[in-house]
């Protein structure tokens, strides 16, 4: 299954507004959590942790998803390959990894959410131990989807055994060019 | 079929990348590390593991008593 070159294009772009999206919106809720972290207001805290349930199920999620989703097909739709080439299994395995985390972490958060909600200012301070986690969560998993990023742009040779075969079968002796940029 | 000098050729020419070991080595490091933190409950994510606050919500001042 090949993509012809205006659906590549259009695949390909839809890619990029979800991947760059997905770390826009990571970025958005680290700040969030430094802010709270840093700040002694309460109702600063209680609104923290609402927004960060909103952004994380509203735009971290759709746009993780759709990174993914798209991904794949861009893989699948050119000489790429799923399995071919070690950057494209790893931004694969690393994407899968982060979006099970997050959808973990996001029911915790919602957890939290939840409390802040309904608790008056005077019960902060339970609230104010869970952001230590996902200053950690929302860190490690800025610096993995940078890792994603450098290896996508990069794209460092090494084919793997799959592809290696799949490479050097006597039809096909020759390196994919390069169909993501 | 090639002859088998070319295979063993084909086979020695083939190693993974010295890149692509040390990624997967830091991955796995990494997600062994999130699973022991986890098990361990820690305080990274679960369920509200570890960082549970111990407040019972409390009636609003604010709002009219009965």
């Amino acid at each position: 299954m090949t993509l012809t070159p205006a659906l590549r294009k259009l695949v390909l772009t839809a890619h990029i507004a979800c991947s760059v999206g997905w770390i826009g919106a990571v970025l958005a809720f680290l700040v969030l959590v430094i802010a709270a972290i840093t700040n002694s207001d309460n109702q600063t805290l209680r609104a923290a942790w609402i927004a960060l349930e909103l952004i994380g199920w509203f735009a971290i999620v759709p746009l993780a998803l759709g990174s993914l989703f798209t991904g794949v097909i861009i893989a699948l739709g050119t000489k790429w390959g799923l399995f071919q080439h070690y950057w494209v299994l790893i931004s694969l395995v690393l994407t899968i990894l982060s979006i099970l985390i997050l959808i973990g972490n996001l029911q915790t958060v919602s957890t939290f959410a939840g409390l802040a909600a309904s608790m008056n200012n005077a019960n902060s301070e339970g609230l104010r131990g869970g952001l230590q986690s996902e200053f950690l969560h929302s860190g490690v998993g800025l610096l993995t989807l940078l890792v994603i990023q450098t290896l996508n742009i990069y794209k460092p040779r090494g084919l793997t055994p799959y592809g290696w075969r799949k490479q050097h079968r006597p039809s096909v002796l020759s390196q994919p060019e390069d169909f993501t940029t | 079929m090639p002859p088998i000098d070319e295979k063993l050729d084909h086979q020695a020419a083939y190693r993974t990348p010295r890149w692509a070991k040390a990624l997967a080595i830091i991955i796995v490091l990494l997600v062994a590390l999130f699973v022991i933190l986890h098990l361990a409950d820690n305080t990274i994510g679960g369920p509200m593991e570890g960082h549970m606050p111990i407040v019972i919500p409390t009636a609003d001042p604010s709002m009219p008593q009965p």
